[in-house]
Parts: structure tokens; sequence; C-alpha cells
């Protein structure tokens, strides 16, 4: 290459007009080349001889070394030339404007023969290196050139040519960067190669549909798996491109159409050019597909954008692709586009990912009553994320218009589900599949977050079909994993509980409560419930509602009292109040009657088995209890003859227990009187059931340990067990002597007596001026009546001493336990 | 709790049920609480879907069905009302009923209320209530809808009630057979039913022959 300059520098040069700085450096262009001979070497040499002038490399000596239009007349000679150029521009010598416009001219003619064989690769090495330094070095070559080596490789009517640019392209990393251009004054000025208005002027005259039009015909061409033309102006894609499709719409149907394309043919999926965002940080690509009718394109497109996106660009978006997949009865569900792109969408880290409409699409897809298998299983767990909040019993967080929306029941079932209000029509439909379908645990939580508004969203049929469903829901997590089935069976529970608070139907209370014995957390939530139902003193009593009371002591009986517990709530403080029912409703004495008779059966029956089932026997006392408050304030006229009369032989008869008789006795005998004894004075005994105790003749009864220790048990809890102290006073006197025999054999038994009593009197509220002062004086004379002169009595009379000096009681009761004493001791 | 053992009185008690429990399964236990054995899956199975025709999803839907039964709301009632509504007929009079009838269901009933509306005045259809009772006691205690300690319980009352209606094992089990009969149609040996589906009757005659020191004392 060297030849040619040489021959060319050797002859025809014209230097005289040359000044003499031009002189100098035209000198050590010469020098560069090592032509140290000849006559323009001599003739500059002579130019600039002993003067010490800083060398000028102006537009006439580049002119001067580059503008040689006749060279290029042959292809070769002007490649060699070009070539040769490569020591100079290292220095910094560059071809000035006209020079670089001939070059390009030069170029765009000699493309073709560069590619060719008889080109040698040293040669095409060396052009390439040239042009290189030429773009990216500060001369005003460097735009002419660029605009060349752009032009060519995004000008798809020369394929091969294209391809070949772009090859060096990436190899030499020509078109990366900064390039310069000349502004108004001529100063060259640095850019990057980065699309924008600057970049659209210097190379497409200032027409952004030029540069796009082309980017959108070289994108789709391509070898697979190759580096293409993409990867030149991946780095060019700027926010500018992405503000160009925002304000040009139509231009961006064909950018899609682009996209998809190159996803397809060139299997590449232009990821940073969908995900072209604005400095405003919208994806206008993306959001393009926002306003159309999908296809599979779209759902390519769509699944191929950023993770950076705002939830309230894609949002629409999900929504198509939500229609789309639903369209044609769910079967693009089974394209290979759905397998290799659209599940790309619905991964998602967290519900908060998910608009909230896309329930929907899970409600349609998941369906086992009418989706597939797999398709069931992909969204099931894909929406499972929506099941975070299980144990919290909470709905989760989506999102909607962008933002974080949390999810209400009331929304899902207003809002969201439309016509799907109607739960009768398809609610039943998804009971068989039990706690086990998330789906059902989904509807759970939003019934239960929507349970205080159930009544109003729902109809009437609605609210059986969710009864219906809820409960059936219930019995299933029997069969369930035990995370699920313990939330889950608290979320009917509560949910049916706010839902049929007031309800009159007593099958349901019943159904609802006895879910109980489904998990052990929601024993107390469902007792209580069946008590506020069934013991609830604003409920007016009605002869259906007594009814159910007393058939239900049948299952509290057989349960052992583990079931319907609300059973002893009714027994232990709801005889008076039936009693004052009696007393005023005209014609249910039928019912009275019937109720007594039931108790005295399940009396007897749980007596007669308590020894085997201890369960019972404490049914027995509340059975006694709630005779003897029901019958203490029944008119006497309410019970039939014959009833009084079973109950007499009952108290008189032998399978009554001892201290059963002691509790009923006072309260039946009125009774007995009224019927069999005073005849005339009727009226008078059934004002007032004053003096309830007269002694009966019974048949020897023998007095029990066990008896005893119920008594005991009594009088510990004096305060609840709200028995009379006369009751107590008429047992105790009358079996003083059998108790007294009883206890000196059994000495615990002995002890825990002598300690109710002690503690009795003890007690403030069974003092002089207490509650249960009537209490504290039958207590205190049988204390001493039982303790004189035993052992005992001194260590107790020492007690009742220190208690009564300690200060701690009032004047009065001090005395009283001083009383006791000192009546110890005499 | 299946290990707890059963005595000879509670065994007795269970058999009021045997009858029924090979009926429906030929493989069942009779001298287990349950009959149907627990670790057996399909045995599982067949107690829940039997569970499931009753309508027993719970122990309440349990207990509600044993107040039934025990109550003759299942069976004891119809037949009552049918029997009653016969006794003052005259053969003629009831032929003549008899005939005008066209479902074959109804007139099979109108038949075993007239052969039988003297005869199980007071006994009415007791014997297959109670029998019932038990069964489905011990299917429910398969699902744990009830305890052992509840079942013997109410297996002593049922005991009580049966021996005050009934004098004999072969009495009692010919209210249960007559009281499927009434309830499921006809119960005698018929050559036209399936193969492998014994008649209550075939099942009383094979139970004899397998348990022959059973049955004997009442």
């Amino acid at each position: 290459m060297l030849v040619t300059f040489k021959a060319l520098l050797a002859s025809k040069l014209d230097i005289s007009h040359l000044e003499a700085a031009e002189a100098q450096a035209f000198l050590e262009v010469l020098e560069l080349f090592h032509v140290q001979e000849g006559l323009a070497y001599n003739a500059t040499k002579a130019n600039v001889q002993d003067k010490q002038l800083a060398a000028d490399f102006t537009e006439t000596v580049a002119q001067l070394v580059y503008y040689h239009p006749s060279i290029y007349a042959n292809e070769e000679e002007g490649f060699e030339f070009v070539a040769s150029w490569h020591p100079l521009i290292t220095k910094g010598f560059y071809p000035d404007a006209k020079s670089a416009a001939k070059l390009v001219d030069f170029l765009y003619f000699g493309l073709a023969f560069l590619q060719s064989a008889t080109v040698s690769d040293a040669l095409r090495t060396r052009v390439f290196e040239v042009l290189s330094i030429l773009v990216h070095r500060k001369s005003h070559a460097s735009a002419p050139v660029t605009r060349f080596l752009m032009h060519r490789a995004l000008d798809m009517r020369d394929y091969l040519s294209a391809h070949f640019i772009m090859e060096y392209c990436l190899k030499y990393e020509l078109l990366a960067g900064t390039y310069f251009v000349a502004d108004e004054t001529g100063l060259l000025q640095e850019y990057p190669f980065r699309i924008s208005d600057t970049f659209v002027a210097h190379f497409y005259k200032g027409k952004w549909e030029l540069l796009v039009e082309s980017l959108h015909q070289v994108l789709p061409v391509g070898q697979v798996a190759k580096p293409g033309i993409y990867d030149v102006l991946k780095p060019w894609i700027s926010e500018n491109l992405a503000n160009f499709y925002a304000e040009n719409r139509k231009w961006v149907t064909a950018a899609h159409q682009m996209l998809v394309e190159r996803v397809l043919f060139v299997e590449d999926e232009s990821f940073d050019y969908i995900n072209l965002r604005t400095a405003e940080g919208e994806y206008p690509l993306v959001t393009a597909l926002n306003d159309k009718e999908w296809d599979e394109s779209d759902v390519i497109l769509f699944s191929l954008k950023g993770e950076n996106i705002t939830l309230k660009q894609t949002e629409t978006g999900f929504y198509r692709l939500q229609d789309w997949l639903l369209a044609d009865k769910g079967t693009n569900f089974n394209r290979p586009v759905f397998n290799d792109y659209g599940k790309i969408a619905f991964q998602v880290n967290s519900a908060k990912e998910l608009p909230v409409r896309s329930i929907l699409l899970w409600f349609v897809m998941s369906d086992a009553t009418s989706s597939t298998l797999s398709k069931i299983t992909f969204f099931n767990d894909v929406f499972s994320c929506l099941l975070t909040g299980w144990d919290a019993k909470q709905l989760p967080v989506m999102s909607h218009k962008g933002e974080d929306f949390p999810v209400t029941g009331v929304y899902v079932l207003r809002d969201l589900f439309e016509t799907r209000t109607q739960l009768e029509n398809w609610i039943p439909s998804f009971q068989p599949s039990g706690l086990a379908d998330p789906l059902n645990q989904f509807l759970i939580l939003c019934f239960y977050d929507a349970r205080f508004q159930l009544n109003e969203l729902l109809s009437d049929e609605s609210k059986e079909a969710l009864y219906n469903y809820l409960i059936t829901l219930a019995h299933s997590a029997r069969e369930s994993k035990p995370y699920l089935r313990e939330t889950g069976v608290q979320l009917i529970v509560e949910t049916l509980i706010v839902l049929y608070k007031d309800t009159p139907k007593v099958g349901r209370v019943n159904e609802i409560s006895a879910l109980k014995n489904l998990h052990p957390s929601i024993i107390k939530t469902c007792e209580q419930y069946a008590k506020s139902y069934y013991v609830n003193t604003e409920t007016p009593l009605e002869p259906q509602f007594i009814q159910s009371w007393y058939l239900s002591l049948n299952d509290y009986y057989y349960s052992s009292g583990k079931e319907l517990v609300w059973v002893a709530e009714v027994l232990k403080n709801q005889g008076e109040r039936l009693a004052q029912y009696f007393n005023e409703v005209k014609a249910q004495e039928i019912l009275a009657n019937e109720v007594l008779f039931r108790l005295l059966t399940f009396l007897k029956r749980s007596t007669k088995n308590s020894k085997k089932y201890p369960g019972l026997e404490k049914i027995a006392s509340e059975i006694t209890t709630h005779l003897s408050d029901l019958l203490q304030h029944l008119k006497h006229r309410i019970l039939f003859k014959n009833t009084v009369e079973t109950f007499h032989s009952y108290l008189t008869g032998h399978e009554i227990n001892l201290y059963h008789q002691m509790q009923l006795e006072p309260v039946i005998m009125p009774f007995y009187r009224y019927y069999f004894e005073q005849g005339d004075t009727r009226n008078v005994a059934e004002s007032q059931n004053t003096n309830r105790v007269t002694p009966l003749v019974t048949l020897a009864i023998k007095l029990s340990d066990v008896v005893l220790e119920q008594v005991i048990t009594d009088l510990e809890n004096f305060k609840e067990s709200r028995i009379d102290s006369v009751v107590y006073r008429t047992f105790l006197e009358k079996n003083l002597t059998d108790i007294q025999s009883l206890l000196a054999k059994n000495t615990p038994l002995a002890m825990q007596f002598y300690q109710a009593l002690y503690l009795i009197i003890i007690d403030v509220e069974a003092g002089p001026d207490g509650t249960y002062k009537a209490y504290g004086n039958l207590v205190r004379s049988v204390f001493v009546q039982f303790l004189k002169g035993t052992a005992m009595a001194q260590t107790y009379g020492q007690g009742l001493q220190m208690m009564a000096e300690s200060g701690a009681y009032s004047e009065n009761l001090t005395e009283t336990l001083l009383q006791v004493v000192t009546d110890l001791k005499a | 709790m299946t290990s707890e053992q059963i005595i000879p009185q509670i065994q007795k008690q269970l058999n009021f049920s045997a009858l029924l429990l090979k009926k429906h399964s030929n493989e069942v236990d009779l001298q287990s609480w349950f009959g149907f054995n627990l670790i057996n899956e399909w045995h599982i199975k067949m107690a829940k879907r039997l569970l499931k025709y009753y309508g027993i999803h719970s122990g309440l839907h349990l207990r509600t069905r044993l107040f039934q039964y025990e109550s003759g709301l299942m069976a004891s009632a119809s037949f009552e009302k049918l029997a009653a509504s016969l006794r003052l007929d005259t053969t003629a009079t009831f032929e003549s009923k008899y005939s005008a009838l066209e479902n074959v269901m109804t007139k099979h009933n109108y038949k075993l209320a007239w052969k039988y509306r003297f005869s199980l005045k007071d006994q009415k259809l007791k014997g297959y209530e109670l029998a019932h009772y038990v069964f489905l006691m011990r299917l429910g205690g398969i699902l744990s809808y009830i305890e052992l300690e509840e079942i013997t319980l109410r297996l002593e009352e049922v005991e009580q009630l049966l021996k005050t209606t009934f004098s004999s094992w072969g009495a009692f089990h010919r209210n249960v057979c007559i009281g499927d009969e009434f309830i499921n149609g006809v119960g005698e040996q018929d050559l036209s039913s399936y193969p492998g589906i014994l008649t209550l009757w075939e099942c009383y005659q094979r139970m004899q022959i397998d348990n022959p020191t059973w049955f004997k004392e009442w």
C-alpha cells in the first residue's frame, strides 16, 4: 500500500502553495510513510528548512493527502489507498469534509467489491480499522462515514451488504460509543449513539419516520441464535424512541408486528425494544396492547413485558389476556402459545401483582365441575397466593388501577360476581369438592369477611344455598388437612353464627352448634351460640320452644352431658322463668305436666345409672335443682293430681337418692297437701308456698357416702348451688346420728365436711349482716353440734379465735366467731 | 377405644343389630364393637356410604335418627296407621280395598298390615326400629360420631325396651324381618332377585347356622 501512496506523493503533488506550517505538517506526513526522498519531499524539506514551526494540518494539506478521486477509479487501488491511511489517522491527520464525502461516495460504490473474494482479509480488516477510527475520532469524516455505515446496515434492499456491514459493526463496535458532527460554526461536537432528535437530524434528515421505518424493516430479519442487527442498535434505544411511539400510535401496530415476527422467525424476544420506556415511565409498546382485541401474538408480546413496568399499565392488558383465555370456552389454554408465553404473565410473587378481577378467571378456570384437571392445577397454583392470609382469616391485597386493593368479601360477592350473587344457581356444584378445594377456601374467606352484610347481600334462596354449602363443607373438614380443618371450621362457624343469629329455625341452630365436634377450637363458640339461642330471656317462651328444651334432654342425658351443654344452663336457671310462664299462660297445663314427667323420667334414669356412668350424677343433681326451682314457683293448680301422685310416690319410694329427696321434699309436699290433705284450703295454699318444711314419712333409705359427698360439694359451692339453707337444716337434723356414724368411719370425708363448714363460718357473706346469714346461722350451730367434744374442736377453736382477733372482720361477725369458740369449749 | 372388652351382656345387646349388619355385608365381624373393620379401607368406605344413605353426617344427625327410630317415627307410625284402618274391616271389605290399589308397593304394605294387624298391635315394628337403632350406633361409632360410653348407655335402654316388648329372640327377629319387608318390599326368597343379594330371611337362616350358641337365651 505504501507503494500507492509513495507513488502518489512522489509524483503529482503540487506543494508550492503550502504555507510554512502546512509544509511542516506535510513533511511529517511524508516522514510517517518513510518518504525521505523524491520531488515532493525535497521541495517540502526545502520549504521548512531551519524553521522551527508547529505543524498545521489544514484543509489544504488534508486535501493534498486524501483527496485523490482518480485513485478510486480502480476499486482495488482505492481500498488500498484507504487502508494506507491508517498510520496517518492514528497520528491525528484526518480527512477534511470534501475528502470524506469522496470517500463515502467510493465506499457506496465499492462496497460490493469489498465483500468479494478478491479482497484479502488483511485489506478488509485494515479498511474497517480505518473506518472505525474515522467514526470515533474527532473529525469531519466521522458523520459521513457513520451515516454510510448506518444506512447500509439498516438497508434491507441489499441484505448481503447489510449483513456484512452489521458483522463488522459488531466486530469493531463501529456504531457504538460516540460520533462527531460539526455545528453551524464548523466546530465538531461529540454525540452518543442514542436515538434522539439530533441523532435523527444527523442521519435521517430529521425524519423520525424514516428511522423507525427502517428499524421495522430490518429487525425481523436475521439468523436464529446468532448476533444480528438488533445487537448493534440495542444500545441506541432511548426514551426518545419510546416517546416517538407514545406520540405516534399508528407506528406501534407496525412495531408489534415486527416484534412478533422477530419472536417467530429470529426467535429473539427483543426484550429491550418491547419494554421501551419514556422518561415518565410509560411503556408505549406494552400499554398499546390494552386497546386491542387480542390474538396469540399479543399474548406473546404481553408475556415479554418487563418486571419494572407498573401494574397500572399492565392491568388492562392482563384483563385482555383474561378475556382471551375465557373466550371459546377456555380452549385457548391448550394452545402452545399459552404454554410457552402466556403462563409467564401469571408468574407472580404475591397477590398484589394480580389485578382484582382476575378472581373471576380463577373461578371459571378452576371450577371442578366444568374444567379440566390441568387447568385446575395450573390456576389453583397461580391463585394460591390469594390464600396466604388463610391462617389470619384475611382476604388478600390485590391490585386495582395500579394501587393496592384489599379484597373484601362484599366486593367479591356484590361487585365482582354480579350474576353469581344468585348463589343457588352455582354454589351447590361447589359442595362436593369440599374444603380441600382452594376455591372453596377462598369462598369461605369471602363469606366470613362479609358475614355481617350477608343478610342484605343475599336473597333468601341464596342464603338457603349458602347454608347447605357451608354445612356440607364443614362436615367435609373431617377429612381435610389439619391446618385447613382448624381455620376452615372456625370460618364457617363464625359466618353461620352471624348469619343465623336470630333465626327462628331450631334445626339450624342445632346443626350449627353440633359443628363443635369438628375441632376443639370452636367448641366454646358453638356452645355459646346454642346457649344464647336457647337460654335467652329475650326470646319469648313458646310451647314449641319449651318442648325443644326438654327434647334435648334426651341427647344431653345419653351423651353424659357432653352434647347440648346449654341444657345444663336451662336446668340451672330457667326453672323460675318457666314456672312464671305456666302460671301466666292459660291452657298449657298438659305441657307443664309432660315436662315434669319427662324430667322425672330422666332423673330416675340418671340416678339409676350414675354409678356406672359418672357424668350422669351431675345431670341428676341438675334435674333435681331444676325441679326444685320449677315446683317452688309453680301454682298448685297447674299440676295434675296424678302427676303429684307420681312425684310423691317417687319421693317416698326406694329409687330416690336421699340427697335429691332432701331437695325435692319441701317443694313437692305442698302440692301433695293441696290435693290430698287440705282439700278445703286450696286457695290459701296456692297463694303462698310458705311453710315448706313438713316431716315426711319415707321408706328407710340408707344414707351413703355418695350422698354425703354431694351435700358437701354443694355446701362448698353454697353460693352457686342456690339451695335453701332450710333444706340442709332438715337434712342434717334428721340424719344427725347417721351422718356422725358415717363420718366416724370415713375420716377424709369428715375432714372435708368440717372444712366446708369452717369456710362458711369465716365467710363474710355468711356473717350476721351478709346475704347468706341464714347459712351462717345454720352452719355455726351444726359446726358446734358435730365438733363439740372431738379432738378437732380445739384446733378449729384456735383457728377461729385467730381469725376473729385478726381485725379483718366487722364487730358483729367477730363477736359471732368468738361465740362459736365459746360454744365449742363449753 | 375399640380395645375395650365386650362382655357377654354387651355382646348380647350388640346382637340386636346382627341381622341388619349381616344383611349389609357378609364380611362383618359380629363380635366387634362396630362390625366393620376399622383398619380395612373398604369397610370404612362402606360404613361411610351407609351413613350417608341414612343422612348422617355428624353426631347430631345420628342422634336425631336414633330418636326417630326410638320413638317409632321411622316404621311403627305408618304401620300402625295402616293397621288401625284395617282392624275393623272384614275379609270382603279388605279384598275390595286391596284390589282397588294400583301401586305394587302399597298393595304389598296393605297385605302385610292386614296379616299382622292384630298380632303386632302392641309391638308394632319396634323390633325392627330398635335393631336399626343399634345398627346405626355401631356405624356412627366408626366415625366417632358417638362414644363407646354413650353406646353402652343406650344399649342398656334398648335392651330394657326390647325385653318388655318381646319375649324371645325368635319373636324379635321375626319383627325385624317383617319391618324390613314392610319398609323395603318383598323379603321372601325370590328367584328373580340378583344373585349375591341376600334377603333378610336368608341372612337370618345363615346367622343361626354360623352362631348356633347365640339367640337362645332372651
